[in-house]
Order: C-alpha cells, then structure tokens, then sequence
C-alpha cells in the first residue's frame, strides 16, 4: 500500500465518516453507562418500567444540557 | 559519479561472475521498479482492502468494549454475593440484565439523536 492511497478523497471520506460514526457510538456508550447507574436501580426485570425508560431519556437529553452548560462557562472565562 | 557506478557493476558483475552475473543483477533492479509503478494500479483494489479491515477491526473494538461494560454492570446488579456457583437466579438475572443494557443503549441513542428538543 503506497501512502497516496491513504491519500485518496475515496478514503479520507471514509475516515471521515467512521470517526464520526466512532464519536456518535462512544458518545452512546458512555451516556449509557453513567445513565444505567442512575436510572436501574433494581435488578432488572424482563421489562424496563415507564419511568425507567423515561429516566434513561431524560439522563441523556440533560446530560447534553449539562455539557452545554458547561462549555459556556468555559468559554466565558 | 559514474565512474564510481561503473566500478560497483564491474565489482558486482566479478562477484556474480559467470556470464549470467550481469542479467541478474539487472533483474531485481527492474522488478523493483515495476512494483512501485504498477502499485497506482493495485492500490485502488488495496485500500478498498483496507476500508473492510479497518471496518471488521472497529466492529470488534466495539463488541469488546460492550462486552466488558455489560459485565462489569450485570456482575454488579446480579451476582451481590458469589457463591460456590452461579444460581439460576443469578444466570437468569444475567440474562434480562444484557437484553435490559442493549435496550438502554437504543432508547438513550434514539433520546439523544431523534427526539425533538
């Protein structure tokens, strides 16, 4: 494989495209993770309550909220 | 310059020695140099290679990475107190415990990515 074939506007696309896909996936993955901590408390039952599932929801949506939030504060200094 | 290329040849040519020395330390030389041209070619057929390998290895970086988070979350929600044994009610814990973290995974991606705000 020669260097000009990383070059190439067909794979830096596709580098593009993956790494974004990579961010979107960890983004997902973390939220989880920390969401799953707050929201599941119980053990799990073979289905999520309506306020389980609208906890995970809302873990998410707040979290992005919260990481505004505090963008702007950083940028304010 | 030359001359001293010359001289290199004459050297290699007495090392090779018998007649053929000469076609075949040209030869290496040319194959050499018609891989590296000839790479333009094979290399749209080698980075498409390339995208597939890179997708199968991120796919597995993946699994990987959910397989250790689901266990550490489940270990933790199910087995409380190890036993000699997993116990039907811990293995079946596990069970809705995983089915449970993948569903999370969705609605916190489609809460995220679909849902107005």
């Amino acid at each position: 494989m020669d260097s000009s074939a990383l070059q190439s506007p067909e794979m830096q696309r596709f580098l593009s495209q993956e790494k974004e896909k990579a961010m979107v996936n960890e983004m997902v993955a973390k939220l989880t993770n920390v969401c799953w901590d707050k929201c599941i408390t119980s053990t799990p039952g073979s289905k999520f309550s309506s306020s389980e599932s609208a906890c995970l929801s809302n873990c998410a949506q707040r979290y992005l909220d919260m990481s505004m939030i505090i963008m702007k504060r950083f940028q304010s200094q | 310059m030359e001359a001293r290329g010359r001289s290199r040849r004459r050297v290699y040519k007495r090392r090779e020695g018998e007649g053929e020395g000469e076609g075949e330390g040209e030869k290496p030389m040319d194959a050499f140099g018609s891989t590296g041209g000839g790479s333009s070619g094979s290399s749209q057929f080698s980075s498409d290679d390339l995208m597939n390998q890179l997708k199968v290895q991120i796919a597995q970086v993946y699994a990987q990475e959910l397989l250790e988070t689901v266990s550490s979350k489940c270990f933790q929600k199910c087995i409380t107190k190890p036993g000699s044994s997993l116990s039907g009610n811990e293995s079946s814990c596990v069970s809705r415990c995983v089915d449970r973290y993948i569903e999370a995974t969705g609605i916190i991606g489609r809460a995220l990515f679909n849902a107005p705000r």
